[in-house]
């Protein structure tokens, strides 16, 4: 409605724009992007990565980080997959079992982040390791299939045309954003990121919503590990490797800032696009796999630079 | 006092000097002069164009028009390692020591290749020139202390030693004495004279009349960007320069205040903590403000925390309206009607990039939350009430706190705390490094709560803000409480006497 008011007045207009010249350059290149289809596959294929990366910018905005996210995913995945099996598995008792578990997890993060104050980095990387072994010994390492069909079509089915994860994707973005911006919750987490101990002092529970904040994103893996294990059809043990890094760039390309206290998931959206357009992109131009890694390191580099220039412009 | 010789040539002159920030003018032709052994005092409110001037001698700043002259020489923008190289020295109120190094290190941090070729060379000749220096200014302390582990007040004076150490011909001082007590009041006055007698020049701002009058050779005020007055010392009074200052007839600094003492509500018994304080008790009337005096570092802060709920009490009770009450954190002290402002404003007082609104809700955010939302209207309307009560200069309600001035940042602390309406305020250090308008607003605030009913814990290390504002003052000396004095039969001497003891 008013593109100058979100090009210069919010904090996510640096990357909105870089997102149009991005898209304006692959339909440059390539007659095959901007079509219908094209663009609900790249919202399908990023639907994972934008539900951890709406869940991380929580923890994030709040100073935190969890690195354990990928690995959520993988254990919550396989959970599913085990109670969803097509001989007398059940998807509700599937969908909440495996959401619980990562409620749990996230959980565990939160205890001991705030007990053992010890950096949210290191607790998250430790629990990183245990949760994908975790994720290996209630598979015995092995790919869960036979799933039901009912759960099958969360990840591969639509309504009304639209694909189920891309309702996902904006169900959650609707409902973060709306927690960020509309809520108690919302405002103390952000307080927290800004200053924890004026937080604190002014009468904030602290501890409770950090708490909260690493539950929340338990949750929020693990609904990405469902939908997942329901696309490819498998509880993968091993999935999620390193998803919980490109959760983090989307959020940080989506101008959350690392150091808490400030962010939006508007632009965490607009990260996980930014991405996934990218990858679409080079996809279409048959650009090798290898060399697809090395270009999406640097356009995310250049992304954040420029983004810091034009904040900087905008002062 | 004067020592100036005719003819002598200045450290630094300022001629015609203004400066303008995106089209707003800051400085407007200023005209300063500086001569060697003269310390010289700038003052006027937050907001009057103190910092830049100081940056503008500093030479971070670039003049838009006119020049900065030192020892004769045009200076131009430089970095800060050749300023130092310089001779100009700047002390600033927010320290700039490093935690985790000790004062040695902190002291010769950057110049660590005077000291020799060899890591223990240095480390050795650190410790040894920093001894020296420790001993000549007569200032107790061990070089080999991490500066973490030091009182605010101790790291002021470890930053005043490595201008000292520096050689500087010109130091520039931003409220040096802010942090400290009386006595590093005169620890500090020792510094100053010796480096007088040596030849440096100072140059300081303050908010303290006392030392403003105490300390200078030279008084000048800024107000607006504009420069009102530069006399010497003796050709002006305090009333004088505080109607420079705010531009217009201040009849007193502290307001009238009647004293109506209700009922107790607090009572504390034995109240310790091993360490901090022990054996403290009071009784605290509503409509009282009760004063906390003493030295930095006396465990007076300490007491306010722990009536706040920011540290937990090992021994003692606290009885709230004849209640024994425990406070595990400042949400249960806030909850019973507990309002804490810190010392330590950018610490533990707001959220910088919150924005003015968002800071003053902050404590009493769930009473503007509607079927789960926030109820932002309401919040503004309640913002803007704060503002204009409290009388925050702002651009407005959505302007972030940490682009205020720190008297206005202080009354954002006190909106927030005024808004989850407490019975009892602790205080502590209200009016510290914030301007004579704000501080006069502050103390008027404090009149009106207690007029209100409300009861006041008054901490503060400004002898004649103590003594004026509170109807008792207890005594707090290393820990123990030594004495509660009332207003009208004790003077500062006493309080001082009590404070040492």
């Amino acid at each position: 409605m008013n593109l100058k008011k979100i090009l210069i007045g919010s904090q996510s207009g640096g990357i909105f724009l870089a997102l149009i010249l991005m898209c304006v350059l692959i339909t440059s290149l390539t007659p095959r992007f901007l079509t219908d289809t094209n663009l609900l596959v790249i919202l399908n294929q990023v639907s994972v990565n934008a539900i951890l990366a709406f869940g991380v910018t929580f923890v994030i905005i709040s100073g935190g980080i969890d690195l354990s996210l990928g690995s959520m995913l993988a254990v919550a995945g396989v959970v599913a997959a085990l109670f969803a099996k097509s001989d007398g598995g059940n998807v509700f008792v599937a969908l909440l079992t495996a959401l619980g578990v990562g409620a749990f997890m996230g959980a565990m993060n939160g205890f001991t982040v705030i007990l053992s104050k010890v950096p949210p980095f290191i607790v998250t990387l430790g629990t990183m390791t245990i949760a994908r072994g975790t994720a290996l010994i209630i598979s015995s390492g092995r790919p869960v299939s036979d799933l039901s069909d009912s759960f099958n079509y969360l990840g591969n089915g639509d309504l009304l045309g639209v694909p189920i994860p891309i309702l996902f994707l904006v169900g959650t973005y609707v409902v973060c954003h709306f927690v960020l911006t509309q809520t108690v919750f919302g405002r103390y987490v952000t307080a927290i990121g800004g200053n924890e101990t004026a937080a604190w002092v002014a009468g904030i529970p602290v501890a409770k919503v950090k708490w909260w904040v690493y539950t929340l994103s338990g949750i929020f893996a693990a609904l990405g590990g469902i939908l997942l294990s329901a696309r490819i059809n498998t509880g993968q043990p091993n999935a999620g490797l390193g998803f919980e890094l490109d959760a983090i760039a989307a959020v940080i390309i989506g101008g959350t800032s690392t150091r808490g206290g400030k962010g939006s998931m508007t632009g965490t959206l607009l990260g996980v696009l930014f991405i996934g357009v990218i990858n679409n992109g080079l996809d279409l131009l048959n650009v090798s796999a290898y060399w697809q890694q090395v270009v999406m390191g640097g356009i995310i580099i250049l992304a954040v630079v420029l983004d810091s220039v034009y904040q900087k412009m905008k002062r | 006092m004067e020592c100036r010789v005719e003819g002598e040539k200045p450290v630094l002159e300022l001629k015609q000097v203004s400066i303008a920030y995106s089209g707003t003018p800051i400085l407007h032709s200023i005209d300063l002069t500086l001569y060697p052994g003269e310390i010289h005092a700038l003052v006027g409110e937050n907001g009057a164009g103190k910092s830049t001037l100081m940056k503008t001698l500093l030479g971070i700043i670039s003049p838009d028009q006119g020049e900065v002259i030192f020892f004769g020489q045009k200076r131009e923008q430089q970095s800060l390692k050749q300023i130092m190289d310089a001779g100009i020295s700047m002390i600033h109120q927010e320290l700039m020591l490093i935690p985790e190094l000790s004062v040695a290190e902190n002291i010769f941090l950057g110049r660590e290749n005077e000291l020799g070729f060899w890591p223990w060379e240095r480390k050795k000749n650190a410790q040894l020139q920093t001894l020296e220096l420790l001993a000549d200014c007569e200032i107790p302390l061990d070089p080999s202390t991490l500066i973490k582990n030091l009182s605010i007040a101790e790291q002021q004076l470890v930053e005043i030693l490595r201008a000292i150490s520096q050689r500087a011909h010109l130091i520039l001082m931003d409220e040096p004495t802010s942090s400290l007590s009386e006595k590093e009041i005169t620890l500090f006055r020792r510094l100053i004279n010796k480096l007088k007698n040596e030849g440096v020049s100072i140059l300081f701002t303050s908010h303290k009349m006392e030392e403003i009058f105490g300390f200078s050779d030279r008084i000048s005020v800024l107000r607006d960007g504009y420069l009102i007055s530069s006399q010497n010392r003796d050709e002006c009074t305090e009333q004088e320069v505080v109607q420079q200052m705010v531009g217009r007839e201040m009849n007193q600094f502290f307001p009238h205040r009647e004293v109506m003492k209700g009922d107790i509500c607090l009572k504390v018994k034995g109240l310790g903590i091993p360490g901090l304080f022990q054996d403290i008790e009071f009784e605290l009337h509503q409509g009282e403000i009760l004063g906390f005096g003493g030295l930095v570092g006396a465990g007076r802060t300490d007491i306010g925390k722990a009536l706040a709920g920011l540290l937990i009490p090992q021994t003692g009770d606290i009885l709230w309206k004849n209640q024994s009450v425990k406070f595990k954190s400042p949400q249960d002290a806030i909850s019973q009607g507990i309002g804490y402002v810190s010392e330590d404003r950018k610490e533990m007082g707001f959220i910088p990039e919150f924005s003015i609104q968002n800071n003053l809700t902050l404590s009493s955010l769930l009473e503007f939350q509607r079927w789960g939302m926030l109820d932002k209207s309401k919040e503004k309307e309640i913002a803007v009430g704060h503002i204009s009560r409290l009388k925050i200069k702002s651009k407005g309600a959505d302007q972030q706190v940490m682009n205020l001035s720190g008297g206005n940042q202080q009354k954002v602390v006190f909106g927030r705390v005024l808004q989850h309406l407490p019975e009892v305020l602790i205080l502590d250090e209200p009016t510290r490094g914030i301007d004579v308008q704000a501080k006069f607003e502050i103390y008027t605030l404090m009149a009106e709560l207690s007029r209100q009913g409300k009861s006041i814990i008054l901490i503060s290390s400004d002898l004649p803000e103590l003594m004026h504002m509170s109807d008792r003052i207890l005594v707090v000396s290393k820990g123990k409480q030594t004495a509660i004095l009332n207003k009208e039969e004790t003077n500062p001497a006493e309080i001082m006497s009590y404070a040492m003891k």
